[in-house]
C-alpha cells in the first residue's frame, strides 16, 4: 500500500515526465530488491498493486484540470503503469530463475556465490530491464546474464562478486555486416556506459 | 560404420551427446551457455558420447548411453541432452575463433571399474581443443 500511495503522488506531480518514470521504476525495483533472498517474492507482492490504476485516475480527477489535459495525464499514467508492470515481470522472472539456480546448486553441493548474486541484484535494480536475459550459474559459482538477438549481437556479463563485471559484447557496426567484439572487466558505471550502444537489446 | 580405433577422430557426419545441467540451460529462454561444452571440473576434456556407436533409433541410443554411465554420472530431471553433429562443432569453433582453435572429437571408450561399480562406457568420447597448427595448420572455415 505504501508503494501505491508513493506512486500516485509521484505520477500526479510529474505526469508526463521521464524523470518520474525513472524515479518510480527505481523505487519499485528498489523495493523488490531490498531483501536479496526474497526479491521475486517482493515483486510478486507489488505486482497486484499495479493491476488496478484507479487510484491514479482519482488523483488526476482531484486536480480539477481541463478534461483534455486530464485525459492526457490519465493516458500517461496508464502507460506508466504498463511500463512498470513489464519491469516487475522481468524482475519476477529473474528472481524465479536465480532461486531455481540457487536451489539446484544447494541440492547438488555445487558452488553458488551470494556475492555474485548481490552484484547481479544491484545491477538489475539500477537498470530496470524490460528484457529478461538468459541466466546461467557458472561452475565457479558466479551468475552470468546473456542477452542476444537474431543478428547475433550479444551481451554477456559475469558478476564476479567483488563489484566488478566480466563482459563480452558483440555489436554490429551500423550499416555494415562487421561485428565489433569487446571484452574485459569493468565496474558498474563503466558497464552502464558500454551498454548505451546496445540498449536495444536490454530495454 | 567405418572402422574406427580407440583414439581416432569420430567422423564429421556422426553425432555426439552431451548432458547439460540446468545451470547451463535456461529453459524459459531456450538458451545454452557456452560453458556447457567446456570440460567439467573433473574432466580433462569435455566428455561426450558417440551416438552412432549404438544402433538407432535415437531413444535406444540415449538409453544405452545413460545405462552405461549409470554409476559414473548423476542425471537430473531438469537437465537436458544436447545432440551435436561432429562436423558442426568443429566448423563453428573454427569459424568463431578465426581458425585459431580447432577441435577434435576423439573416441575414448572407458573400461569397467568394478572397484567403483562403474560399467564400461564404450561410446565415451572427448572433445579436445588443439591449436590449429597441431591439427594440421588448417585455417579454413569449412
Amino acid at each position: 500500500m505504501v508503494v501505491e500511495r508513493d506512486m500516485t503522488a509521484t505520477v500526479a506531480a510529474h505526469p508526463s515526465s521521464g524523470v518520474s518514470l525513472a524515479t518510480i521504476s527505481s523505487m519499485v525495483t528498489g523495493v523488490a530488491l531490498v531483501s536479496a533472498g526474497a526479491w521475486s517474492a517482493a515483486a510478486e507482492k507489488i505486482a497486484p498493486l499495479l493491476e488496478n490504476p484507479t487510484s491514479l485516475a482519482a488523483a488526476v480527477d482531484a486536480l480539477s484540470l481541463a478534461p483534455a489535459v486530464s485525459e492526457l495525464i490519465k493516458q500517461g499514467a496508464d502507460d506508466l503503469v504498463r511500463n512498470i508492470r513489464s519491469k516487475l515481470e522481468v524482475i519476477y522472472e529473474i528472481g524465479v530463475r536465480v532461486a531455481e539456480l540457487r536451489d539446484d546448486a544447494k541440492e547438488s553441493g555445487e558452488l553458488f556465490s551470494e556475492s555474485s548474486q548481490a552484484d547481479f541484484s544491484k545491477f538489475v535494480s539500477r537498470l530496470a530491464l524490460t528484457r529478461r536475459p538468459s541466466i546461467f550459474l557458472l561452475d565457479n559459482g558466479n551468475l552470468r546474464a546473456v542477452w542476444d538477438n537474431e543478428k547475433k549481437e550479444l551481451i554477456g556479463l559475469q558478476f564476479l562478486g567483488d563489484g566488478s563485471i566480466q563482459f563480452v559484447m558483440f555489436r554490429l557496426k551500423e550499416g555494415t555486416e562487421i561485428m565489433d567484439r569487446t571484452s574485459g572487466i569493468a565496474d558498474f558505471s563503466e558497464i552502464s556506459g558500454k551498454l548505451d550502444s546496445l540498449a536495444h537489446m536490454i530495454w | 560404420m567405418a572402422k574406427i580405433e580407440k583414439g581416432d577422430s569420430i567422423p564429421d557426419a556422426d553425432h555426439v551427446l552431451r548432458y547439460v545441467k540446468n545451470a547451463h540451460f535456461d529453459k524459459a529462454k531456450n538458451k545454452l551457455d557456452g560453458e556447457a561444452f567446456e570440460p567439467r571440473p573433473n574432466e580433462k576434456n569435455a566428455s561426450v558420447n558417440w551416438l552412432e556407436y549404438y544402433s538407432p533409433p535415437l531413444d535406444d541410443q540415449i538409453r544405452k548411453v545413460m545405462r552405461a554411465k549409470r554409476n559414473r554420472f548423476t542425471y537430473k530431471r531438469n537437465g537436458i541432452f544436447v545432440r551435436l553433429r561432429v562436423g558442426d562443432i568443429r566448423r563453428v569453433v573454427a569459424r568463431e575463433t578465426q581458425g585459431k582453435v580447432e577441435l577434435l572429437v576423439i573416441w575414448v571408450p572407458l573400461d569397467a571399474d568394478p572397484t567403483r561399480d562403474y560399467d564400461a562406457d564404450p561410446s565415451h568420447a572427448e572433445i579436445c581443443q588443439v591449436a590449429a597448427e597441431e591439427a594440421g595448420g588448417s585455417k579454413s572455415d569449412s
